[in-house]
């Protein structure tokens, strides 16, 4: 299926991600290439160490030793970004519990953003965005450790959305957290695509959370991306390749 | 159950805090057989708190209280700190939920599984090697002899899952406390590691005290299922017949799960009541 260049919002062409020097240099990610377009919701599954993790810090700018190429809207990003780019692009990353400056309140994570990009209306943000991720203003003076895990992956969530990005890059935003939160937490990305008609990257091992969250998925293994399906197919079990039936299986029994 | 191993009743686990007291666990009541018994609940309902009432391990600040406790025989609540000790790891062992923090980095991967056969019984070094190259086998690891030379920073988290376990059954303890096993795991790391649990548990007739919130891997792999819900069982049930559970907070955990074959636009919130706190509870089917 090709996507229309005008819809593009974020591509890869052939990201290769290597570490190591010398004998020890290993291939971590080999020309991986995807598209998504814009309000599309994609996710990339595999086992840990098949590299999906890696593609997205590769995206988010956390590495940038790479070859291939970042486009987002159709230009190529450089290596190092610039601040325009975190303004359209944010991650939420897994573990609530260690994503959170633990000596910063609620109120001073949710600045940092507005004032790095020199934005207006900060207490108004504040309040708007707590509101948005389901809670209130009496978050705003307390620390994390006075907030359980589902609140502290909100308030993640919070400072991801106050700079009004267009992507959010996730990395198993809910494999730290309880069943119940979890469906908290998946309802609630879902609330907020389609009212701020955000597009989402999501990476994740677990089939049932990507199929809930994601219309299309690529299966990764071994830092190659082996097929694309949709989420439909992905149900039926309509994959191509032997490693992508055998995670189904696995995902499944 | 006639040939129960673990029989406790009416255990409560009290912390003392600064302003007031804290009832982590009330009025628990369950036996244990040569069975696999699974609790489930959210983080905070008490289940791991329990487990560790059960080997003593209670931080200070924490008080037991039952009615009984007894473990094959044994009163636990009236066992001394060197009776604990024997029992520990010899006859009740533990494994906890990541390796990463559980094995002793600065020690060779064969030498912690030795030691573990070690400490329990009288054999020489060499022999005690020798089991602990069978058991790396028996959780089917490859290459023995290389894994016994290994720290644990060179192993991958399935294999050191793998590694805890054998250590835990070295010993051939009665009853296996795992305190979430494979949560560290990925779905494909996941399923052997429960297999070659389930095969080491079927061959020497194992108990097994299975800590969990992942309800779906708990209906597949234990017989029985608990439900704690602020420190109360709510529901105990036949694995098999989770999803007829009756008590509303089984139901909506059940509900909140996103499920591959049957897509919904929005998942099901569990709503709590305050009145679960006091509530009816059910077991097999039946208001209790």
């Amino acid at each position: 299926m090709m996507i229309p260049s005008q819809q593009r919002r974020l591509e890869t062409v052939d990201l290769s991600i290597a570490f190591g020097e010398g004998a020890q240099r290993r291939q971590v990610v080999s020309n991986v290439s995807f598209t998504l377009a814009d309000g599309d919701s994609y996710g990339l599954i595999g086992e840990s160490g098949c590299g999906k993790s890696t593609i997205l810090r590769a995206l988010a700018g956390l590495n940038t030793d790479y070859h291939g190429a970042i486009l987002f809207d159709n230009r190529e990003e450089q290596p190092v970004r610039n601040k325009a780019f975190y303004r359209r692009v944010q991650m939420v990353f897994q573990d609530p519990y260690a994503s959170l400056h633990p000596r910063k309140m609620v109120y001073a994570t949710l600045r940092e953003p507005l004032q790095l990009h020199q934005l207006d209306r900060h207490e108004e943000r504040i309040s708007e965005v707590l509101l948005a991720v389901g809670l209130n203003d009496s978050y705003r003076y307390r620390y994390p450790h006075q907030l359980s895990g589902g609140q502290r992956q909100r308030v993640a969530i919070a400072r991801a959305l106050i700079v009004e990005p267009s992507v959010l890059l996730l990395d198993e935003p809910t494999s730290a957290l309880d069943v119940s939160v979890q469906a908290e937490i998946l309802n609630l990305f879902s609330t907020l695509r389609r009212r701020r008609q955000l597009t989402y990257l999501m990476v994740t091992h677990d089939l049932a959370v990507v199929t809930h969250l994601c219309e299309r998925v690529a299966i990764m293994h071994q830092g190659a991306l082996l097929e694309e399906l949709s989420a439909d197919a992905l149900r039926r079990g309509d994959a191509q390749q032997p490693y992508t039936r055998q995670f189904l299986a696995a995902s499944e029994a | 159950m006639n040939n129960s191993l673990l029989e406790v009743e009416d255990l409560n686990i009290i912390f003392k805090g600064a302003h007031q007291e804290q009832h982590a666990v009330r009025n628990v009541s369950f036996r244990v057989g040569r069975e696999k018994l699974a609790i489930v609940g959210e983080s905070g309902s008490g289940k791991s708190q329990t487990c560790r009432a059960l080997l003593k391990l209670t931080p200070k600040a924490g008080r037991i209280e039952a009615t009984r406790m007894q473990f094959d025989g044994i009163d636990l609540l009236a066992a001394s700190e060197k009776q604990m000790r024997s029992l520990r790891g010899n006859r009740i062992s533990m494994i906890l939920q990541d390796p990463k923090f559980s094995l002793n980095p600065l020690m060779r991967i064969g030498d912690q599984v030795a030691e573990a056969y070690r400490l329990h019984s009288k054999v020489s070094q060499r022999e005690a090697q020798q089991r602990a190259l069978q058991m790396l086998e028996a959780v089917h690891i490859r290459d023995v002899e290389k894994v016994y030379r290994l720290y644990p920073h060179e192993i991958s988290g399935g294999m050191g899952q793998r590694v805890m376990i054998a250590m835990m059954l070295i010993p051939e303890p009665d009853l296996i406390i795992a305190d979430e096993p494979t949560s560290a795991l990925d779905v494909t790391v996941r399923q052997q590691v429960l297999a070659i649990l389930d095969e080491l548990l079927a061959r020497r007739n194992t108990g097994l005290l299975f800590i969990s919130h992942d309800l779906n891997l708990v209906s597949r792999f234990c017989d029985r299922v608990l439900v704690m819900y602020a420190g109360r069982i709510v529901e105990e049930i036949a694995a098999a017949d989770l999803h007829n559970a009756r008590h509303p907070y089984t139901q909506a955990l059940l509900a909140s799960q996103p499920r591959l074959h049957q897509p919904v636009e929005m998942l099901s919130v569990p709503t709590r009541d305050a009145a679960w706190l006091q509530g009816p509870a059910w077991r097999n089917g039946v208001l209790v």
